[in-house]
């Protein structure tokens, strides 16, 4: 549908384009056309043998006058209205292009006759001496007949003239007409054109409202999926609690001896009772998160001490997977500004993630370093590694590398995206390195406690 | 009477000469009626400019020389919104706007290409303007004003 649009507009576009050029043209081979009509005024066909004719008729007259002996027409007076003729005659011949006139018709031969006969009678006019009556007449008998030849040849170039006329015109009349249907077609573009960007107007407001009804929608789901797990953790809070007490006591013997047989189960069943209650705790934090409402109450403290805790709430289950935690300690204190129990927190579950993640056997090196004006928490094990297509989702929620049911390792999939949570609420990150076989490092980076607070709170204390 | 025949003779002899010298003349007539006639040479004298041009009525270019119609008329007080009425041999006459004449080099041509016209050859005097100098002139119009065979200059009151 867009591409045919698309393809459409450019169409539309281009024939306007094509439509406004010919228009142009038109328009300007229209003024062309006006120009050559004007300019066949006085230089016309007509005009030229016009001038032709009637000196011709001005020089048999002074002729017959100087027959008749009229004083007032001298030889020289001939002799003029010859030259004025032979000048015409050369106008006529010569004509606007070079050629004369109508030089196709039967009447165009007089030109040929009328410059022989100047030619030949030339000597006699110039000659032409006072009073020679005879010469004169004799004169007027060779210069009488071309009057009518004349005449028709002027009619000839008339109708030349009037056919080059009705031609122009009737090329004026079709530019005109041509230059109305262009502009009708320019017209109708336009206003192809312009229908054709309101429907797609429409079209694009229809899907981006669409767009925003189907994010709202979902974002409605969400919260309302998220706000039923949360209320579903929460019911199941007060039970699993209760269970898990009541098998820590029977484990501990508090109800009465238990059988060997009996102790194994009841401690398999309270293992499971802790992972139960501790994933319910990952997911009402990890919602709480969510919704900003996880509250931290900060402190000048020192890193080691955090590390410190989380590797020894981890004991437990390092030994249970059997695999050994080594804390590199630093030599002094490295102060932040944090939350003790979200900072244990975020450690806790980098290493216990660690360890998930290690066989046994293995170990999982922790470490605390500066790193220019932050705090580093770096925790590497020797694991499988994180795969590259993975590498990009590990901080998604409710995401394991390894999704099927069969995966070896628990879990919610909350703890990196509570754990990124906790690190940005602290102006820190959590960020990692990763090969496939080699295992991985994640680091966890937090602003170094300013000066003063540090030395203020060792004067408190 | 044969002494009185001879000396006749005699000075037609003399003046001959001086009869086929007065050539073509063109009269100048200015506003108030004041006519004055020049000739070729008058014309000359009074300046020689060149203007070497085309128009539709030669091949090619030719130089044409000859005084500027403004300053044949300096003495008249030629006004922008003056008319001048051209007239040739064959009485065919149009009129000039004065302001072409003062804005263009437009002489009367007495010389082309050094050799006067002769009647036979569209002169003895031609209008012509400087039109290969000035696109503007090539517009058809002032194909009108070229006058050639012109007998005539006449301002208009």
């Amino acid at each position: 549908m867009l591409v045919q649009i698309r393809l459409f507009r450019w169409f539309a576009i281009l024939t306007i384009l094509v439509t406004l050029c010919l228009v142009a043209l038109g328009l300007f081979r229209l003024q062309d056309e006006i120009d050559e009509l004007a300019e066949t005024k006085r230089a016309g066909p007509t005009w030229i043998a016009n001038q032709m004719e009637f000196e011709l008729l001005r020089f048999t007259q002074a002729l017959a006058r100087f027959a008749q002996g009229a004083p007032e027409v001298t030889p020289d007076n001939v002799v003029f209205r010859f030259d004025i003729l032979w000048s015409r005659h050369a106008v006529a011949v010569e004509g606007q292009s070079g050629r004369p006139a109508a030089a196709e018709t039967d009447e165009a031969a007089v030109l040929d006759a009328l410059g022989d006969e100047l030619r030949r009678q030339e000597a006699s006019v110039i000659d032409l001496s006072p009073g020679d009556v005879v010469e004169a007449e004799r004169l007027l008998a060779v210069f009488l007949p071309y009057g009518d030849p004349l005449h028709d040849y002027t009619l000839a170039a008339k109708d030349e003239q009037a056919a080059v006329a009705l031609a122009a015109r009737s090329d004026l009349a079709f530019y005109s007409q041509i230059s109305v249907y262009l502009s009708l077609a320019m017209g109708v573009a336009s206003l192809i054109l312009a229908v054709q960007f309101f429907v797609e107007s429409r079209f694009h407001k229809r899907i981006s409202m669409e767009n925003a009804e189907l994010l709202e929608k979902s974002q409605a789901a969400y919260r309302a999926k998220s706000q039923f797990l949360a209320t579903v953790s929460h019911e199941l809070r007060t039970p699993v609690t209760s269970i898990k007490g009541t098998l820590g006591l029977i484990k501990g013997g508090m109800l009465g001896e238990l059988s060997d047989k009996m102790r194994r189960m009841v401690e398999i069943a309270h293992g499971n009772s802790e992972r139960l209650a501790s994933m319910i705790n990952d997911i009402l934090d990890f919602e709480k998160a969510e919704s900003g409402e996880l509250s931290y109450r900060f402190e000048i403290l020192d890193l080691v001490t955090v590390v410190d805790e989380a590797v020894e709430a981890n004991r437990d289950f390092e030994a249970h997977r059997r695999v050994s935690v080594v804390f590199e300690r630093p030599a002094g204190p490295i102060w932040v500004d944090g939350d003790g129990f979200r900072l244990v927190q975020l450690v806790a579950n980098l290493l216990s993630n660690a360890v998930k993640f290690s066989e046994p056997g293995q170990e999982v090196i922790v470490g605390v370093t500066k790193v220019g004006e932050a705090a580093r928490v770096s925790v590497r094990d020797y694991g499988s590694g994180i795969p590259d297509d993975f590498k990009r989702r590990v901080f998604e929620r409710f995401t394991q590398a390894d999704s099927s049911d069969t995966r070896k390792v628990g879990g919610t999939g909350l703890g990196m995206s509570i754990s990124r949570a906790i690190a940005e609420n602290h102006n820190g990150r959590v960020h990692f390195e990763s090969k496939i076989g080699m295992g991985s490092t994640f680091y966890f980076d937090i602003p170094l406690a300013p000066q003063d607070a540090v030395a203020h709170r060792d004067s408190a204390a | 009477m044969k002494q009185v025949i001879q000396a006749c003779v005699f000075i037609l002899t003399l003046a001959a000469p001086a009869l086929a010298l007065a050539g073509p003349q063109l009269t100048v007539t200015t506003a108030d009626g004041e006519a004055r006639a020049y000739e070729r040479q008058d014309l000359l004298e009074i300046e020689a400019h060149d203007v070497t041009t085309d128009n539709d009525y030669i091949d090619g270019t030719a130089t044409f020389t000859g005084p500027r119609l403004s300053t044949l008329l300096q003495d008249a007080g030629l006004k922008p919104d003056d008319q001048l009425q051209v007239t040739a041999l064959n009485d065919y006459r149009t009129i000039i706007p004065a302001h072409e004449v003062l804005d263009y080099d437009v002489i009367i041509a007495v010389l082309m290409d050094g050799e006067e016209m002769s009647v036979r050859d569209k002169g003895p005097f031609w209008v012509i303007y400087p039109m290969s100098d000035h696109a503007e002139l090539q517009e058809p119009s002032f194909n009108d004003r070229l006058i050639w065979q012109l007998s005539e200059i006449q301002i208009l009151p």
